[in-house]
């Protein structure tokens, strides 16, 4: 079964699932809200493209359905299924190959991807050169937001705060590790030890004693070459702020994760949905909106504000702040230009649905396809005519 | 927490202050099965579990494993953590580890607790035969049309049905078939440590017939079976789990 096409809706392509160590999250981001939203509007024929952990494409829409992912035969039922080609040539197909073939003309694309090659730019990349409108944030803003130190090294050259670090890849650490831990020594502790493009709290540790900041940065080394070091805020409040909009921004609700632990790791912002099941995102140990004091919930908001015109967001994107709540101190720490469930729960505080959310980021990137059809990007050039061509031979 | 061993990314709790008691879980299972045990535990020790290999939060094994693999692969842990393990507790799987390391010297405890340990081949040798036999005609049948969009439903039956763990071992496969054909009775004998076994009465994956063999291999060994409770007794029956280990250790 691969599923019937209706020639009255719009195509719409859910790409999802992927080479990430965010690979389970992306599946329940693509339903939960995703899939689930655009069946429920009825104006679109949804067709779930899945990247398996392999890297092979499929789709079916037997995929538009959570359950399928769960069940126990799933890497088996996987086997079975036939894998897709696409065709990027001037719009995006889906091919199912075979005596009988079947094309499918995608007319959107819902980039549902976390993580490396997909929120990192790849796949925005991809859909760029396929010439369609796609949700979310485009290539450039998605490759900076992906990588926590150039995000940091472009926001702080607007101005906006950021906590001090040090950064270093592998190769600077095997060569120079004197020189590193002297430059650590300065920072104020304790620290936290970061893989630089991972998307989820995977590999972060907090380091309280020198003993420990070693095999830190060994662990985040095996998931990233390149890996930051940085201060911990004191006093701190951990605020998120969800955002939509390309030029005129809709601001969420700041959001306050309320951690258990030392920090919001990645089962506490994934696993936990507070008894509620299917709400993705983490609802029980967050406070919506966050119990701060107006001065600080002003210049969240116009940090957040700032972040997302600086890297150029578009479509949805949420900026994590650090905020000490003596010195008043607000500081960017990362932005996430695809958030876990698009942080629907948030949205639904503020009046805003998961069916209102995904039409509305579907509304947002045939706006952003419209814009960027109107750039030129080719211009006539007699370069080639007065560039010498090979001497001739004879 | 995480710490790189064997170029593995491994998951680990590291709780309190002392000597060390190392809890290794189960086949399948994570280093959350010991939850609710350990508030009941009231030592003096540093408590440190962990995911083995391709469970829990820990990175899979990069290539099929055997139990000496795990084997070597605790005592890197424990050379990594740079630490001396005073008491080695294992569940079912985890309790396999620990008699084949104990007894050959690569792993080192002052005293060991096996709770539902695995380790001892059952004798089902005419038994499996047939059913290889079995399992191969019915593989053929299986693939024939239209009765291979049956198979993985009659697979799932039929494993069940026979009561094996087979089934959802997804990449592990290879280790879990190379792990279940040791029997460990030769090992037990060359443990001189004091062991205490913890068995739940209904034990069916490792019954208490294994516990009773165990008991008499292992020279220095006392049994205490739990009414009442099954495989996971630790997690049915937390309470006097604990109580054993705290008057033992």
């Amino acid at each position: 079964m691969i599923g019937q096409t209706n020639i009255n809706k719009k195509n719409i392509a859910v790409i999802f699932g992927g080479q990430s160590a965010e690979h389970d999250v992306s599946i329940i981001t693509a339903h939960i809200p995703i899939i689930q939203s655009l069946l429920a509007v009825r104006q679109f024929d949804v067709w779930p493209i899945y990247i398996a952990k392999d890297g092979s494409w499929y789709c079916d829409k037997a995929m538009n359905e959570l359950a399928y992912f769960k069940q126990n035969n799933f890497e088996t039922l996987l086997a079975q299924q036939k894998k897709i080609r696409i065709l990027f040539d001037n719009g995006l197909k889906i091919i199912w190959p075979g005596i009988i073939s079947k094309t499918v003309q995608i007319d959107v694309a819902f980039p549902a991807m976390h993580g490396t090659f997909g929120e990192d730019g790849s796949l925005m990349g991809l859909l760029r050169m396929a010439n369609i409108p796609f949700v979310g944030c485009d290539l450039f803003a998605s490759a900076v937001a992906m990588d926590k130190v150039l995000t940091k090294q472009v926001v702080l050259a607007e101005g906006i705060p950021v906590v001090p670090y040090v950064w270093f890849t592998k190769n600077d650490w095997q060569k120079n590790k004197d020189i590193y831990l002297k430059k650590i020594d300065e920072l104020k502790w304790p620290l936290f030890v970061k893989p630089v493009h991972l998307g989820s709290s995977i590999a972060i540790s907090k380091v309280k004693q020198k003993t420990e900041l070693e095999n830190a940065i060994e662990v985040a080394f095996h998931y990233d070459d390149k890996i930051l070091v940085e201060e911990s805020v004191e006093n701190l409040i951990e605020v998120t702020l969800p955002i939509i909009g390309n030029d005129e921004l809709q601001l969420a609700a700041i959001e306050r994760p309320l951690n258990k632990t030392d920090f919001f790791d990645f089962s506490d912002k994934y696993l936990s949905s507070g008894g509620k099941k299917n709400s993705g995102a983490n609802s029980h140990y967050s406070e919506i909106p966050a119990n701060i004091d107006k001065e600080l919930a002003k210049k969240v908001e116009e940090f957040g504000k700032k972040t997302y015109y600086t890297l150029g967001c578009s479509g949805i994107a949420r900026i994590d702040f650090l905020i000490n709540a003596v010195d008043k101190k607000v500081y960017v720490n990362e932005i996430n230009t695809l958030p876990g469930s698009l942080y629907h729960h948030n949205w639904r505080k503020v009046g805003v649905s998961g069916v209102e959310l995904v039409t509305k980021l579907v509304a947002l990137a045939e706006d952003n396809f419209i814009q960027r059809k109107n750039i030129n990007y080719a211009f006539n050039s007699d370069i080639l005519k007065k560039t010498g061509g090979q001497k001739n031979q004879n | 927490m995480k710490i790189i061993v064997q170029n593995l990314a491994i998951n680990y709790k590291d709780e309190g202050d002392g000597s060390v008691a190392l809890f290794l879980h189960g086949w399948q299972d994570n280093l959350h099965t010991f939850d609710s045990l350990i508030p009941f535990l009231f030592l003096k020790k540093r408590i440190i579990r962990l995911d083995l290999p391709g469970f829990g939060e820990s990175d899979l094994p990069k290539e099929n494993w055997d139990l000496d693999g795990y084997v070597r692969f605790i005592d890197g842990f424990v050379k990594k953590l740079d630490i001396q393990v005073d008491v080695l507790i294992g569940h079912s799987f985890g309790g396999r580890i620990i008699v084949k390391g104990v007894a050959d010297k690569i792993l080192k405890a002052n005293k060991i607790i096996l709770i539902g340990s695995a380790g001892i081949a059952k004798n089902r040798s005419i038994r499996n035969l047939i059913l290889k036999v079995l399992a191969k005609i019915f593989g053929l049948i299986m693939h024939i049309p239209p009765l291979n969009f049956l198979r993985e439903k009659m697979r799932k039956k039929v494993y069940n049905l026979v009561g094996s763990d087979y089934i959802g071992v997804g990449p592990l496969k290879e280790t879990f078939l190379k792990i279940i054909k040791e029997d460990l009775s030769e090992s037990a004998k060359k443990i001189i440590i004091p062991t205490l076994l913890i068995w739940g009465k209904n034990d069916k994956e490792t019954p208490i017939s294994d516990a009773e063999k165990f008991h008499r291999l292992i020279p220095k060994s006392e049994l205490k079976i739990i009414d009442g409770a099954g495989h996971f007794v630790h997690k049915e029956n937390p309470q006097k789990v604990a109580e054993l280990i705290n008057l033992f250790v």
